[in-house]
């Protein structure tokens, strides 16, 4: 439902849908468009394609109907299992049976405490980068996230279960005494019922830091993301109320914090300590043969320099602002493996765009500080001619998803330094190289000079 | 076309999740869109197609705007959802937690029998292509090779689009994609399916309300919302185009947005900067920026957003 400006850029970046491998899946998908297109008329609800203004006409009403008789036939769907790879779960979440009580405690070994949803057989694609296997036992338990979970539940692909304290020993009992007279009493064994959508929702969605739930605005970047096609999972920092675990100035939290001047310009001074007089002019009288010279008194104006450790961290530690999720790209699935799923492509934070204003300088550089240490290395950031592309990259980089009422957008904030590139360095590059390559210096000036101009 | 959204009786109950207003029951999204001009924004999955964004699905998140608006006409009220699926699952024993599973049951057993069906009218149209396409090629070999004015013969994917149309006029569930996508490979055969319902509550079997909920807390913008949307506008979130509200002359689904719009405070100082950077931005899309705020020293009788100022601001181009 976004214009047409939008859609274009929304689905060009669109990754390759990899998570379902299955062909038939996928056939299904366009047949099931065909089915929609069939039915409304050829009126998709397609996005895009809209008129100025209603003008009243009788064939805008039509299309206009036609167009949410569409939309209504699509949403009116109800989810039903009938795959062979049929996922059921039960719910050990803070609102119902709790899990600690309910699971004996070798049972949910190195579980976080938010997983709190037991798949009873863990089949298909998806658990693949989900999920978490609890150890030290036989017959090893599957859990999920409430973000997982809800996920699997809204694709269609989980059928998530209310339990009764008999759920789960039922299912001990089928493991351990082997399918033993199992048909007989299933009628008796009261393993709860199936909780609908809307009661996954209602469960699993809660505030930030609420244990066994996820906030709305994280899990929607999450599916958002998820509907791309990237392998996604908890960012260290994830939980707000602990305080971040950041990755660079762990050591140094306890030297001193001096205040954020001293932070910002202290490293400038120290290594390039050129004296100023009080008065006069910056530049001493003199004879130069060079630029660099010239332009390193010329230069007073103190500039950030970006450090794999900072020597100090933030003054205040504000991490308000944290990287909620760590990102792999479709391309490297096939040998994504959960226990070790390698370095992230991307880090997502994610803020409201209703409650917040923009990050202060002190809550990007907690941010950016909680990310490692990425400068702009490699071919295609080398030489002269990619300076912008390595003040895009930056030194550190995170993507922040702002969210408004289910609409978001992604931003990338990156530690870029433009005190890195010293263009004057260039300028005396082919001085000594006799008269002919002298050029290289007199365009540099040359460009120095415009810019000085405008 | 007999929709259920003509059975909705008002007030519709509009579940409360964590701070965040949600509408689970498709007949009520449709029934707010045609009837109110709510149009929400839709967050969720569409399971049929689950691996894309360019559709999505259920639950539609009202902006507190929009779920204050529809409290205060009185057609819709809150309902803490936590609160009343903990209530109720936690008592849902006996005749009722029976009824429950028997309904889903058989809702499980329809979709099966209308998979199987669906499964036989396939391979009945398969044969009749394969014979048809026999007959044809026994024709085009003897007559004419294929002149261009003929059909094209059905491509595999039309023709079972049309075959899944064909079973949703029957189930109720419109399960006609699952239930074909199974195909083949159902779990056993006299099993129903398992199914998820979509909804707690019927909309017409009202939950009770354990609590009152207070009217949702909205920002200041509410006026011009209520202004704007009190003249026939559909109203969408602003993100989109870093405003307040994306303003629509009509459905969202069919029209493009007319205005970018930001409220203001009545005495506020509008910094210049932020009208060249709405101006420049509403001219550079093809919308207008438009700006406003309510007269709070105004008599407020009336409904809301009657003191509301708008300006539109457009790029001269001289």
């Amino acid at each position: 439902m976004a214009d047409a400006d939008e859609d274009a850029a929304l689905r060009s970046s669109q990754p390759q849908a990899n998570e379902d491998t299955d062909l038939g899946d996928e056939f299904q998908d366009f047949r099931f468009l065909a089915a929609l297109t069939a039915k409304s008329g050829g009126q998709l609800p397609k996005r895009g394609e809209k008129d100025f203004e209603p003008h009243g006409t009788k064939h805008q009403d039509g299309i206009l109907a036609a167009s949410r008789e569409a939309m209504h036939d699509v949403l009116s769907y109800t989810r039903v299992h009938t795959s062979r790879q049929y996922n059921r779960a039960f719910y050990y979440g803070a609102e119902g049976l709790h899990r600690d009580d309910a699971i004996r405690e070798d049972w949910r070994q190195d579980l976080e405490d938010d997983h709190i949803v037991l798949v009873e057989s863990a089949r298909g694609p998806h658990f693949k980068t989900m999920g978490k296997t609890t150890t030290g036992k036989r017959y090893p338990g599957l859990w999920l996230l409430p973000e997982e979970a809800l996920y699997l539940v809204e694709r269609g692909n989980l059928d998530l279960w209310w339990p009764t304290r008999s759920s789960y020993t039922g299912m001990v009992d089928e493991e351990e005494s082997d399918k033993q007279e199992k048909p007989d009493n299933q009628e008796e064994v009261d393993e709860g019922f199936p909780m609908s959508f809307q009661a996954a929702y209602s469960m699993l969605i809660g505030q930030d830091g609420e244990k066994g739930k996820v906030s709305l605005e994280r899990y929607t970047v999450y599916a958002h993301l998820k509907r791309m096609g990237y392998a996604v999972s908890r960012a260290p920092d994830w939980d707000l109320s602990q305080p971040g675990k950041s990755q660079s100035h762990q050591e140094e939290l306890f030297s001193e914090s001096p205040s954020i001047f001293s932070w910002l310009f202290g490293r400038f001074f120290t290594e390039q300590a050129i004296e100023h007089a009080v008065y006069g002019p910056l530049v001493k009288p003199g004879m130069y043969r060079s630029y660099n010279s010239i332009y390193r008194q010329v230069a007073v104006i103190p500039r950030h320099k970006p450090s794999p450790n900072p020597s100090a961290p933030a003054p205040v530690a504000d991490d308000s602002y944290r990287v909620a999720f760590l990102l792999w790209k479709p391309s490297r699935l096939p040998t994504f493996a959960k226990s070790n799923p390698g370095l992230p492509d991307f880090r997502v934070a994610i803020t409201d765009a209703r409650s917040t204003h923009i990050p202060s300088l002190t809550q990007i550089t907690s941010l950016l500080e909680s990310t490692p240490w990425d400068p702009p290395k490699g071919k295609e950031f080398e030489g002269p001619g990619k300076i912008n592309q390595r003040l895009k990259h930056g030194w550190r980089n995170v993507v922040l998803a702002v969210i408004d009422q289910g609409v978001i957008s992604y931003l990338r904030l990156g530690e870029s330094a433009l005190g890195e590139e010293k263009l004057y360095e260039r300028f005396d590059g082919g001085s000594n190289l006799g008269p002919k390559r002298g050029g290289g210096a007199g365009r540099g000036r040359g460009r120095g000079r415009g810019r000085g101009r405008r | 076309m007999v929709h259920s959204f003509e059975s909705i009786s008002e007030p519709i109950p509009i579940s409360l999740i964590s701070g965040k207003y949600m509408i689970f029951d498709i007949s009520v999204v449709t029934y707010l869109r045609r009837t109110h001009h709510i149009c929400g924004t839709l967050i969720g999955s569409i399971p049929q197609n689950p691996q894309q964004n360019i559709f999505s699905g259920l639950p539609m998140e009202l902006m507190p705007e929009e779920a204050k608006f529809l409290v205060q006409k009185e057609v819709a009220y809150i309902v803490d959802d936590l609160a009343w699926h903990k209530q109720r699952y936690d008592t849902l024993t006996g005749d009722d937690k029976k009824k429950y599973l028997e309904s889903l049951r058989s809702a499980g057993l329809k979709v099966r029998k209308a998979a199987q069906d669906n499964s036989k009218k396939r391979s009945e149209i398969a044969l009749s292509r394969i014979a048809t396409k026999k007959a044809k090629e026994k024709s085009s070999g003897e007559g004419s090779s294929g002149t261009l004015a003929d059909p094209p013969p059905n491509t595999s994917l039309d023709d079972t689009g049309s075959v899944a149309e064909d079973s949703t006029t029957d189930s109720l569930f419109g399960g006609e994609s699952t239930a074909s996508r199974a195909s083949g490979t159902p779990i056993s055969s006299d099993k129903p399916f398992p199914v998820t319902p979509t909804t707690s509550y019927a909309t017409s079997s009202l939950p009770q309300n354990p609590s009152h909920q207070p009217d949702p807390s909205v920002p200041l913008s509410y006026s011009l919302f209520a202004h704007l949307h009190a003249r026939d506008y559909y109203i969408m979130p602003g993100l989109r185009f870093g405003c307040d509200y994306n303003v629509y002359p009509g459905d969202p689904l069919r029209f493009h947005s007319h205005f970018l719009a930001t409220s203001f405070e009545w005495d506020q100082d509008i910094p210049m900067l932020d009208l060249i950077g709405g101006g420049r931005l509403g001219t550079a899309v093809k919308k207008g920026f438009l700006i406003g705020g309510e007269d709070t020293e105004a008599d407020t009788e009336g409904e809301w957003g009657d003191n509301v100022r708008t300006f539109c601001i457009e790029w001269g181009g001289m």
